[in-house]
């Protein structure tokens, strides 16, 4: 009887059965076929968005309400159109994210982790609260510049624990190693495009129960976080940084600051101009 | 996978898209030939995968995710070559012993038999994720996103793939028809 074997393993060994070398012939017949086939070429729209459909679908609507702005204008050039997030002015120059304190609307830069800019609507206060700089709600949502070194082994565990060896340098180890977070719930990953670099956003839950709940460690610090919390972690590779955009929020956070949060985190650009 | 090649191969630079070619034929053509359980459509897909990789390189944004992205295109392929063929679903056909494994003793011939069988009667929806979790040792988080599917659904396939396997291998005794495919 084979109910007594261990099916897995089984299916292993089977799969290793087979062919592992691509006939010279096969290979041959393509290299022939190349000086033949053309390259598919990205388009400048997909080239200046990566190609990403969420950026695809922000230039057709900038390209819509351009259009529709410019009709408008011909037929009344009077009127003054209300313009969607007109309380962030941007022709002023970027200013240093300060330690804490409300932030008037603007553009605001910040060198740690590394040199970035983001636009901040009103609303929001400057909260650095840990060594890294971060922009804040009324209640404790929080956007946060951060790099990930290693993950904890416990999250219940007290004194925190850290994995060893560490988890690797890219972003995809920092998101497969989130997925083995014990007791959390990883969801709506996808990948994203921020600023020309790729990445994978996802979001990590933290489970209901009392605990005090460990999760990573940056340069700096142990990140904790509480019951019900959920990080919406924006995982990008800058030069050689594995840097990540933390949305850290909670089932009541008011949904004005959810917004407003997330209009910053979608406004971050790499560099000071 | 040298991103240097793939950076040369995404400008129109033959060599190193053979180069590229050489490094990641053989992966490629073994997960080809265990998805699909047949030498020519395995060959065709990995062929028509090759190539697809050449025409689609300049729209690979990441070039460090080649391995991701060309394992995406393989499956495609293997979809493509198991929609165009009706032949092989009630056909069997042994591969050849030519990998490290055959020898393992847990994988004995009549074992071999029946998963053969069992495999067949998988969807390659379902075959991929077998054999991307349990051949190439990738996590489900992986296999779902190279896929394109909720990792639900690769959890799912995978659990219902892995019981149909089990299954077969319970199966009762039963001649092996040894036949082969034409």
């Amino acid at each position: 009887m084979s109910g007594q074997r261990d099916p897995t393993r089984i299916v292993r060994a089977w799969l290793e059965v087979g062919a592992t070398a691509l006939p010279d012939r096969v290979l041959d017949a393509v290299l022939d076929e190349v000086p033949m086939t053309r390259q598919r070429r990205r388009s400048l729209g997909q080239r200046l968005l990566g190609g990403h459909p969420a950026r695809t679908f922000a230039l057709a609507a900038a390209g819509i309400v351009v259009t529709l702005l410019g009709v408008s204008y011909l037929a009344a050039p009077n009127v003054v159109a209300p313009q969607p997030g007109h309380d962030i002015p941007t022709s002023t120059a970027p200013r240093s994210l300060p330690p804490e304190g409300p932030l008037t609307p603007g553009t605001y830069s910040t060198a740690i982790p590394i040199p970035l800019t983001f636009d901040v609507p009103a609303g929001l206060r400057a909260c650095r609260s840990a060594p890294e700089p971060a922009v804040c709600g009324i209640s404790i949502a929080e956007l946060s510049f951060t790099t990930i070194t290693n993950l904890v082994v416990d999250p219940c565990a007290r004194p925190a624990t850290l994995r060893d060896p560490p988890i690797g340098p890219s972003v995809d180890d920092l998101v497969i190693a989130l997925h083995g977070l014990p007791g959390f719930d990883v969801h709506s990953v996808r990948d994203v495009i921020v600023d020309g670099h790729a990445g994978v956003e996802l979001e990590i839950t933290a489970p209901a129960r009392s605990c005090l709940l460990s999760t990573w460690a940056s340069p700096n610090r142990i990140n904790g976080v509480s019951a019900e919390e959920t990080n919406r972690l924006r995982i990008i590779e800058v030069d050689g940084t594995r840097l990540v955009l933390m949305l850290a929020y909670h089932p009541n956070t008011p949904p004005g600051e959810m917004a407003a949060l997330q209009q910053t985190m979608d406004s971050v650009r790499f560099g000071t101009p | 996978m040298d991103t240097t090649l793939v950076t040369l191969a995404q400008h129109g630079d033959e060599e190193a898209f053979a180069s590229l070619a050489v490094a990641a034929g053989d992966r490629l053509h073994a997960v080809a030939h265990r998805i699909l359980r047949d030498t020519d459509l395995a060959e065709d897909a990995t062929q028509q995968t090759l190539l697809a990789i050449w025409r689609e390189l300049p729209t690979l944004r990441d070039p460090a995710r080649f391995d991701a992205w060309a394992y995406r295109l393989l499956v495609r392929a293997c979809y493509a070559e198991a929609r165009r063929t009706r032949h092989w679903a009630p056909n069997l056909r042994l591969l050849p012993d030519e990998g490290p494994g055959h020898t393992d003793a847990s994988a004995s011939l009549a074992d071999r038999d029946q998963l053969e069988r069992g495999f067949r009667r998988l969807s390659v929806d379902h075959r991929a994720v077998v054999v991307l979790h349990h051949y190439l040792d990738m996590p489900l988080d992986r296999v779902a996103d190279m896929l394109g599917i909720p990792l639900g659904t690769a959890r799912s396939r995978l659990y219902h793939a892995m019981r149909g396997l089990r299954a077969a291998l319970d199966a009762d005794a039963r001649p092996a028809t040894r036949g082969v495919a034409q």
